[in-house]
């Protein structure tokens, strides 16, 4: 039977960054001759904990391939190390990042070790940018639009289910029921769907501003809103909340459950209670501080840490405005050259 | 820098969801060699064919016996069934094979009702079966005996033996977390055979500790409980 151990360059700390190499000695100990397909070493990480764990291979190099003869033999690999996704540790959710020695068997359950380390976020190098990949700023103008689709589909149907219930009172009263509730949900369709087309008729022309785009930890953010009330309107408040939550999925199909655990949430109220005219463009900033302790945003399959942005109005006697946006935060990048920071999107 | 559950001398939670080349090696199953010796030999003759039916509600492990009996039989196609009506993008309907000697058939009782009964009468085909349902009637309308198995009896060896794989799957060396008799009696009592129920609680027991020692108490500890066991609710409701 082969024993397998793995020795890392940095074995007191096990502390690496983005870039650097990692070294990794395999030592396999066979007391009788051992075929091997393959001996691979692998730099993987599995982000794991409440949700389906996601197990991603970086690379994999073969370091020997044949038949091991008894006795102690070792193997060197190395890889360099990508900018992330980095080491973290939460509640539902945790990414370790690991070296795996995989021993190829034939006609034999295999053999493989693993050994930890950290992928660090702090004392990051700037790195070119163009090699990180920044998901594209979300659409969401085309979300409002599919919503206000709904709603008009439900209140072409609303009519039609009134009639329906008519007849089915003077025809048949035992069905008055079945016809009831079904009236009841095209309503709550029709008010749900329609609500942000409502709220839309009151808070015209919004426009939010996120800068810099992408955020990094330790820096400010800055926040802007502006809109045109469609109409006089008093608000009762106007806020912002930017949430950092675990999303993690446990199952498959019907048996998928989807858990949440928020990490940090900060709520800024933007304005007071007072009154508006209409046509009047109103604007409202704030600064966020990302703190440096709260982790950068991941997203894999069935495990992800997310950043959100909320934006709620709150309009007395109708329909309130909302809106989300997903950000990506990056860690805080030390700068050898101090460089321009690209402006952020806006929606 | 330390792993996340390095005070426990462990890397990862040992109760959370396992990656599906892991789940092997933590099943605590009952003996399956008369099941696989019985499917071998059906494979081998021509007339012989087989069917076993595992039985049991959610959560009790009745995949977890198909997919230990699948990797003896690893050749033969394992079919799940999702939901139907209800789109799944991850999981499609499986299409049935025209011919197979052996097939595997996880939530049968999803199969539509004639496709299961063109099935059900196939001759050459041996078939294993995971079901909410009891098909014991409509084989017998084919003239065709069940080996039926109830999923679920869930004895405190067992759920210790189950509690001890998964804490060893995850320890670094040593763990340094102990699993006491009242904390076995306390998840039998609490969720009865729902081992699913079980594990979610042991997650956040685990995630609570900050020292090594036992595993606290469920009961003690009401707020981490799983809330979804319709056995949990009743004790909750009726103490």
């Amino acid at each position: 039977m082969a024993e397998i151990s793995i020795q890392l360059d940095r074995e007191q700390d096990r502390i690496y960054r983005p870039g650097e190499t990692i070294k990794a000695t395999v030592t396999v100990r066979t007391q009788k001759d051992l075929k091997c397909k393959q001996l691979y070493v692998r730099l993987q990480f599995q982000a794991h904990g409440r949700g389906n764990t996601t197990r991603q291979k970086i690379q994999e190099v073969s370091v020997f391939s044949g038949t091991l003869p008894p006795g102690i033999h070792t193997y060197q690999a190395e890889f360099v190390l990508p900018y992330g996704p980095y080491s973290y540790s939460g509640h539902y959710t945790n990414l370790t990042w690991e070296i795996q020695a995989y021993i190829d068997i034939p006609w034999a359950i295999d053999k493989k070790e693993s050994t930890h380390f950290f992928l660090s976020n702090k004392g990051v190098l700037q790195p070119d940018m163009s090699q990180v990949i920044i998901p594209a700023a979300p659409d969401a103008h085309r979300q409002k639009s599919g919503t206000g689709m709904l709603g008009i589909a439900g209140l072409v149907f609303l009519p039609l289910t009134l009639f329906f219930l008519a007849l089915t009172i003077f025809q048949n009263p035992s069905m008055c029921g079945c016809m009831g509730m079904s009236a009841v949900v095209t309503l709550l369709l029709g008010f749900f769907g329609t609500k942000r087309f409502m709220a839309s008729r009151v808070v015209t022309q919004p426009h939010i501003h996120i800068d810099p785009w992408p955020i990094e930890l330790g820096k400010p953010l800055n926040y802007g809103l502006s809109f045109i009330p469609g109409v006089d309107l008093e608000l009762n408040s106007v806020m912002a909340t930017l949430t950092v939550s675990e999303v993690v999925v446990n199952g498959h199909g019907t048996n998928k459950t989807t858990y949440r655990h928020t990490i940090h949430e900060e709520t800024i109220p933007l304005t007071v209670k007072s009154h508006y005219t209409k046509g009047q463009k109103l604007e409202f900033k704030h600064e966020f501080f990302i703190p440096e302790h709260l982790p950068v945003t991941f997203q894999l399959p069935s495990n992800s840490v997310v950043w959100t942005l909320k934006t709620h109005i709150d309009i007395p006697r109708w329909p309130d405005w909302s809106d989300e946006h997903t950000l990506h935060v990056l860690p805080y990048y030390m700068k050898d050259t101090p460089q321009e920071q690209p402006s952020g999107p806006s929606w | 820098m330390q792993l996340p559950y390095a005070h426990l001398n462990l890397w990862r939670n040992p109760f959370g969801t396992p990656p599906a080349e892991d789940i092997a090696q933590l099943l605590v199953l009952p003996n399956l060699s008369p099941l696989i010796a019985s499917i071998s030999k059906a494979l081998k003759t021509l007339d012989k064919k087989i069917i076993i039916q595992f039985m049991g509600e959610c959560g009790r492990g009745k995949s977890s016996h198909m997919r230990a009996l699948h990797a003896h039989f690893s050749d033969a196609p394992y079919l799940y069934f999702p939901e139907p009506g209800l789109n799944h993008p991850d999981i499609p309907t499986p299409r049935l094979p025209k011919s197979a000697k052996l097939l595997f058939l996880d939530e049968s009782q999803r199969i539509p009702w004639f496709t299961r009964q063109r099935l059900f009468a196939q001759k050459n085909t041996s078939l294993i079966l995971a079901t909410h349902k009891d098909h014991r009637k409509e084989f017998s309308l084919k003239h065709k005996s069940v080996t039926h198995i109830d999923v679920g009896e869930l004895s405190p060896q067992t759920l210790r033996q189950i509690i001890e794989k998964r804490i060893q799957w995850a320890a670094l060396k040593t763990p340094n977390l102990t699993i006491t008799d009242e904390l076995v009696h306390d998840l039998i009592t609490l969720y009865q055979d729902d081992l699913r129920g079980m594990l979610g609680t042991l997650y956040e027991l685990v995630q609570s500790m900050t020292h090594p020692g036992p595993i606290p108490l469920p009961s003690q500890h009401k707020h981490l409980l799983a809330p979804h066991s319709r056995h949990l609710k009743d004790r909750l409701l009726n103490p």
